[in-house]
């Protein structure tokens, strides 16, 4: 169809945009760590039904979302120097399209899985509040599958990845004021061992 | 106008009390009305008599607050009657002329023997003295609440020439917990004013979405596993709490809708990071892909007559509402005011669809007759989702967002107002079937 085709290359030429400002960028000082310190998604630690918190681990919150990594890896994910610490991807309103300046995290992710076919990494996607549920679950989705998509074209293997939206029924932050709105649009990146 | 003198008896020995399997009830929805008719009928409602002295439930309350409810219905306070008269023989109609009360309702109840109770009710006619219509109806053993529902049922249809919804039920998803850590989603049942609500699941993991089959008996919704990372889509029976997972795993698997012949499920369910829409049918388990785009189609609700489907899609650019055959094929949109629309609700009648519009005042409930496409709003916005049409069609439930996180309600003629909230956020009504 022809409609699925124009979709497919706005995508191609997103990821492919991204790459090129991969390559232009480098050693920009920009990796902060934007997980931001309290605003960490619980994802992947809740029991949703009565299971117990895997690593249980709450004296080292940035192992959260990294029980699928290899503990001798962890370092690299907690690390605010390197790019594999950007682990949350945020959005402009009504977009799904990545900012140009994760293109570091990107290559950083997509070259991690790339030399660890074994792990497995989780994109859970997610929007403000603004919108009605379902539809924000689907935008939610469509974020989740863009940042995918950008890490198995730089080098990740898809099988790797899969891909959750909880629209805006999980905020990172609460509140109604553009802050925290910037804060819940996003992909938050989820290294599962499960 | 409604002076012509009729008389008839309503069956009820079929009013079926629905059970429900059930965690511990939470506190009930506070209900105020923040807005009644300009027109709102005047109305009485004596306390009824019996023969054995007081009735374990007041059966005129239950109907007075129920019309009360509506906002069309201005009913006169029971502590200014002069008298509580509960037969239309011993009415004096002077004294309710001087309170300008121009209809009531008396009547009374007896044992009928089988541990129930034999109601017979008068609507009276005070300007012109006499009564205009009559009423009986049985009530089995602890039947005496649904009794006072139909009657406040009986009291609106003679009025308002619609049944009445005072026996129908409301399923919303209620949030608590003071952090992101600690929340509690709960899926809740409750009658439609949010009085008795019984929670029917709950979960640290977002619930989303429920819909109920059309004869009230079971609910489809979303529940999400965020250690698993998958969502699923759930059909629980209320009465035996019995779940079937029709859908589950990573991905959307979202906007579950029961056929109005209840033998499907229209569902979104997304591939590479499209969503689309589904339809599963209940007993063969199979699935049939209606709609094919690289888009976000989403939230899909059927025509009464189960012939059309309308969605959500922003398959133009901006979210829109579309309308196909329930078998998929050719799409047509149907939305163009405002910046963008979603999140169709179809009248029971199928005469219009009920919708949030975005303008420049946020968010806002939009009513669309489908014969002349013509939109109005009813809501104030800034953040209203999940328009949900009561089943008589008069009267739209939905989520207020952004701060308050209550429900609402509004008749359609947008004069009508209420408010039910509790302590905590409410959010997705669904209303359920008549009851009876």
């Amino acid at each position: 169809m022809r409609h699925t085709d124009f979709q497919f290359a706005r995508r191609l030429m997103l990821v492919m945009v991204l790459l090129a400002t991969a390559i232009a960028v480098t050693a920009c000082g920009g990796n902060k760590n934007i997980r931001g310190n309290g605003s960490m998604p619980q994802a992947g630690m809740q029991g949703g039904n009565g299971q117990a918190a895997g690593m249980g681990s709450r004296r080292n919150i940035d192992v959260r979302g990294l029980e699928g990594v290899p503990a001798g890896d962890r370092h690299m994910f907690t690390d605010p120097s390197n790019p594999l610490s950007t682990r949350t991807i945020y959005f402009p309103l009504d977009s799904s399209s990545i900012p140009s300046r994760y293109s570091q995290a990107i290559q950083a992710h997509a070259q991690y899985l790339a030399n660890h076919r074994g792990v497995h990494l989780r994109l859970e996607g997610n929007t403000d509040e603004r919108g009605t549920r379902e539809y924000n679950v689907a935008l939610g989705e469509r974020r989740a599958d863009s940042v995918k998509q950008a890490l198995v074209l730089s080098g990740a293997n898809a099988g790797q990845i899969t891909t959750i939206s909880y629209g805006e029924e999980r905020p990172a932050e609460l509140g109604h004021t553009e802050a925290a709105y910037a804060k819940n649009r996003r992909v938050d990146f989820i290294y599962t061992n499960h | 106008m409604y002076n012509n003198l009729r008389s008839f008896a309503v069956g009820f020995a079929a009013l079926c009390l629905m059970t429900l399997a059930v965690s511990p009830a939470q506190a009930a929805l506070q209900v105020n009305i923040t807005q009644s008719s300009n027109s709102a009928i005047p109305i009485a409602i004596s306390p009824f008599g019996s023969s054995q002295g007081q009735l374990p439930v007041d059966v005129a309350q239950i109907a007075s607050r129920d019309l009360a409810s509506t906002g069309l219905f201005e009913v006169f306070p029971r502590s200014n009657m002069l008298a509580r008269p509960s037969s239309p023989e011993r009415v004096n109609y002077n004294n309710w002329r001087t309170q300008n009360v121009s209809n009531l309702v008396v009547g009374s109840a007896t044992p009928n023997g089988q541990g129930g109770y034999k109601i017979t009710f008068n609507l009276l006619d005070v300007a012109q003295g006499r009564p205009v219509a009559s009423y009986q109806l049985n009530a089995g053993p602890n039947q005496l609440r649904q009794a006072g529902h139909m009657v406040a049922n009986l009291i609106y249809q003679r009025f308002i020439g619609k049944k009445g919804y005072f026996l129908s039920r409301i399923a919303y998803v209620t949030v608590t917990g003071n952090s992101l850590e600690n929340r509690k989603f709960r899926l809740v049942v409750s009658e439609y004013d949010g009085s008795h609500p019984a929670t029917v699941y709950s979960s640290q993991d977002p619930i989303m979405s429920p819909s109920w089959s059309p004869d009230g008996s079971k609910l489809a919704y979303v529940a999400f596993n965020v250690y698993k990372g998958i969502s699923s889509i759930r059909v629980q029976d209320l009465a035996t709490g019995n779940v079937r997972t029709i859908v589950s795993g990573p991905g959307v698997n979202g906007a579950p809708a029961f056929s109005p012949d209840g033998n499907r499920i229209a569902l979104t369910k997304s591939t590479n990071g499209d969503s689309n829409i589904f339809v599963y049918n209940l007993a063969s388990g199979q699935m049939r892909q209606l709609t094919h785009s690289g888009s976000i189609d989403t939230a899909a609700a059927w025509s009464p007559d189960g012939s059309h489907i309308a969605f959500t899609s922003d398959r133009g650019g901006q979210p829109q509402i579309y309308e196909m055959s329930s078998q998929g094929g050719q799409v047509q949109r149907l939305t163009y005011d405002g910046q963008s629309n979603r999140r169709a609700d179809f009248s029971p009648d199928g005469e219009s669809l009920a919708m949030v519009q975005k303008s420049a005042n946020g968010f806002r409930i939009a009513i669309m007759d489908l014969s002349n496409n013509n939109v109005r709003i009813v809501s104030d916005g800034p953040m209203d989702d999940s328009p949900a049409f009561a089943p008589n069609g008069q009267v739209i439930l939905y989520a207020k967002q952004g701060g308050s996180n209550s429900l609402a309600t509004v008749s359609i003629d947008g004069e009508a107002k209420s408010t039910l909230s509790q302590a905590g956020e409410v959010r997705e009504p669904a209303w359920g079937p008549l009851g009876y």
